[in-house]
């Protein structure tokens, strides 16, 4: 998301409920159909809540998706944002390092359900790219070089972020297999294994090309989906 | 057929507006021209992903049919691998950064994760699973590939194999 973005802060824990009892609806729905067959009725008839219920907090089926992956990414980065805050020494020592990545990791066990339906239905495959673009420029450590010689920084950032991805998508295909503390060491044992170098600062400062245009398709579709970055939540009536 | 597909590249690349109108104009077609190879422009997206995604294939499988033992191998296998995105650098530039190409990546991910893409030893030190190591060597592989597109690095196709093979070994 864009910087100084204005975002409206939903605690209101019925609104939370709905919106979660309304996404697990299409979680499952998705399990059962292709994204394209699925039509805005069945969701709300699966989540048990009234047509106005849904559009109060939904423009459309693009619309759920696109607050989906919005809520997701603020969920991970307030989990690591804030991990970073209370551990201002986060990345001085392998099992600092570690206990890093477990936070990183639990957001993705948090919910199982959301997690495999995010991985397996192309109607996310935005949210790869989010992510990963967020991952390169997030405050965390990266190894300065591995023992595998790579002493390119924006490399070992571009390597240990797609690392990260990689594992990530093994649990999940895996369907959670492996304990959240061995994932984690799993992780961190090949990236900042025994001969690689850290701490290196922080990822900022690497130059990247900014995600512009963030959600061409749904312009060149249709213009009554045509979404406002500026507000993500503008939706409420 | 691909004059409109490197119109559509280029239109985004200056952020124009997208239409069969600038598309046709871009290309110097009519539109009519336009309507016999493509139903819409969302078409014309689906298309440019496949047929890329198909020539990418086309090459690592050439480059996954030697032995890739060790990182030299590797090296001389991908080299080609990474001259054709190099070479088209521009498509794949616009792959990363809009979101309408976005399923590019899934699509290839899976793809490579099909094919037995050289294992990295390390995982073997670490963690031995074959799902583990074949799912990472792909994210590698496109990991690599991000660094050299988005990046403003001056690696040729040869360095960029060298990085890329160094990764495993």
């Amino acid at each position: 998301m864009a910087e100084g973005t204005a975002q409206v802060v939903h605690w209101d824990p019925r609104i939370l409920r709905t919106r979660k009892t309304i996404s697990d609806a299409f979680f499952n729905l998705l399990k059962e159909k292709p994204y394209s067959e699925i039509k805005a009725s069945e969701i709300i008839e699966r989540s048990g809540y009234s047509r106005q219920a849904f559009y109060l907090h939904f423009r459309s089926k693009e619309d759920l998706v696109n607050k989906i992956m919005d809520k997701h990414l603020s969920d991970f980065r307030d989990a690591v944002e804030g991990y970073i805050r209370e551990h201002p020494n986060a990345g001085e020592s392998r099992k600092e390092i570690r206990e890093l990545h477990k936070t990183m990791f639990a957001t993705v066990i948090a919910d199982k359900l959301k997690s495999h339906a995010m991985h397996e239905n192309e109607c996310f495959a935005p949210f790869s790219l989010m992510f990963m673009n967020y991952l390169l420029n997030a405050p965390i450590p990266v190894p300065l070089f591995n023992y595998r010689q790579q002493r390119n920084l924006e490399y070992m950032n571009m390597i240990a972020t797609y690392y990260f991805n990689a594992t990530v998508g093994y649990w999940i295909e895996t369907d959670f297999r492996m304990p959240l503390d061995k994932i984690a060491r799993v992780y961190t044992d090949s990236v900042f294994g025994p001969g690689s170098s850290f701490p290196v600062s922080e990822r900022t400062g690497v130059p990247f090309i900014a995600h512009e245009n963030i959600r061409v398709e749904n312009s060149v579709r249709k213009d009554s989906e045509k979404r406002s970055r500026t507000n993500p939540y503008r939706g409420n009536r | 057929m691909n004059t409109y597909m490197e119109a559509l590249v280029q239109l985004m690349k200056e952020g124009q507006k997208i239409s069969v109108r600038s598309l046709s104009e871009k290309a110097g077609y009519s539109r009519t021209t336009f309507y016999n190879y493509f139903e819409s422009v969302p078409d014309l997206i689906e298309k440019t992903i496949m047929q890329e995604l198909y020539l990418l294939m086309k090459t690592v499988d050439q480059a996954l049919e030697s032995e890739n033992q060790n990182a030299q191998e590797i090296e001389n296998a991908f080299a080609p691998v990474f001259r054709r995105i190099l070479k088209h650098h521009d498509l794949y530039e616009a792959f990363f950064k809009f979101d309408c190409f976005s399923s590019f990546v899934s699509r290839l991910i899976r793809e490579l994760e099909k094919r037995n893409m050289p294992m990295p030893k390390l995982n073997k030190l670490v963690f031995e699973d074959k799902l583990f190591a074949r799912i990472t060597s792909s994210y590698l592989f496109f990991g690599t590939v991000h660094y050299i597109v988005v990046y403003p690095v001056d690696l040729n196709a040869r360095q960029t194999a060298h990085l890329f093979a160094k990764s495993f070994f």
